[in-house]
């Protein structure tokens, strides 16, 4: 066990299902008379693990500092790193896995499953960065911090923020720009 | 008293069909002798991500305790007995849900600010990772039912050893610190923080 102290704002939450599937297909391969041969196995051996997983995106406050913000007049603008995702829990449905066999194959073992899972996980974490997790996390994060600064008196339409990677896309625009009307 | 040795009656040396079977079980014998089975893909089918919830949250996380628990249970057979043992990995994440806080949490007045906080718990009510646990010893076949039984066995573990009163009162103390951080570079001098306990 391992206990770290963190400063955190999840702002969205995603909740996914998917069917980890997998087909065994075998052969068995020796050599007769110094030639190389295989034959496949025949008859089926597939499985198929249905697992929830949710998914966070969080923005990192443990680098926070007074660099983040800067006040001018009534004017508000704060930085933040941009947010993040994690998986925050997995379930398999144990009740719902189905496992095809023929008679000849042999059932699939807990190790064999796992190694199936932990494919899935990948598999879902990298689906997830082609969805709008990101972008809707900065967006929540705006919508969860803006109580705070509105509180301490800044009104909504003075209040900007901004989040690091938004910046240097920007700035790698204006560069680019720049760049195309400065060849030479 | 001396070995004898295998006797071929002479009848059967002379069917051709006794020589077809020897060269067909010789041939058998090497082949096998030498067979490994290879599984020609190790990796899962391509299947969709459903997205079956979004939800727009405010969760402060202040203190993360990662957590490994080993479960191992018995079933009683006529014959053997089937074992099976795992280990769990789990993240539980002690902070508050802002969701639950009050409506005017933050009142701010001159230079001091009063905040007020909900109290801190586990912000997940699924913590473990089952996915990413590995099965440490398997023998016989565990059914759906044992497996939950262990999921929720190892679930209550984690829990029991993650929410100590210690572990709290330092995200408790972590909150503080962390608000009274960004009221104080926001400008204010006093700052009174309450915290639901």
């Amino acid at each position: 066990m391992s206990v770290s102290k963190s400063a955190k704002l999840y702002t969205v939450q995603y909740n996914v299902h998917k069917i980890v599937t997998y087909e065994d297909m075998t052969k068995l391969e020796s050599s007769l008379f110094f030639e190389k041969i295989s034959i496949p196995i025949p008859g089926d051996r597939k499985i198929a693990l249905p697992i929830d997983a949710t998914i966070k995106a969080y923005v990192d406050f443990g680098n926070f500092s007074k660099e983040n913000i800067l006040i001018e007049g009534e004017k508000i603008t704060i930085t933040l790193p941009d947010p993040q995702m994690e998986l925050t829990s997995s379930k398999i449905d144990h009740k719902n896995e189905k496992e095809f066999l023929s008679w000849n194959r042999t059932r699939f073992k807990e190790k064999e499953k796992d190694e199936f899972l932990r494919q899935g996980i990948s598999s879902i974490l990298s689906g997830m960065k082609d969805t709008d997790i990101i972008e809707r996390s900065r967006l929540s994060a705006y919508n969860a911090l803006l109580p705070l600064f509105a509180a301490a008196g800044f009104s909504s339409e003075n209040i900007t923020m901004c989040f690091n990677e938004e910046i240097e896309n920007s700035q790698h625009e204006e560069r680019t720009i720049f760049n195309m009307f400065h060849k030479d | 008293m001396g070995r004898r040795t295998p006797h071929i009656p002479a009848g059967l040396t002379k069917s051709p069909a006794f020589w077809i079977i020897l060269v067909i079980g010789i041939t058998i014998y090497f082949f096998t002798k030498k067979a490994e089975t290879k599984h020609e893909n190790d990796t899962i089918g391509e299947t969709s991500i459903n997205i079956s919830s979004i939800k727009e949250i405010a969760e402060w996380e202040f203190l993360t305790v990662q957590c490994e628990e080993f479960i191992d249970t018995t079933v009683k057979r006529m014959i053997a007995d089937d074992r099976f043992a795992r280990i769990y990995t789990g993240t539980i994440k002690l902070g508050m849900d802002m969701k639950k806080a009050r409506k005017n949490w933050i009142v701010c007045r001159h230079d001091t600010a009063h905040i007020y906080l909900p109290k801190v718990e586990i912000l997940d009510k699924d913590f473990i990772d089952e996915a990413q646990s590995r099965t440490f010893y398997e023998s016989g076949k565990m059914s759906a039912t044992i497996k939950n039984r262990m999921y929720s066995k190892a679930k209550r573990e984690m829990k029991r050893r993650a929410l100590t009163k210690q572990n709290i009162k330092t995200a408790e103390e972590n909150a503080e610190a962390q608000f009274r951080y960004i009221f104080s570079n926001l400008g204010y001098k006093v700052i009174k923080i309450e915290m639901k306990r």
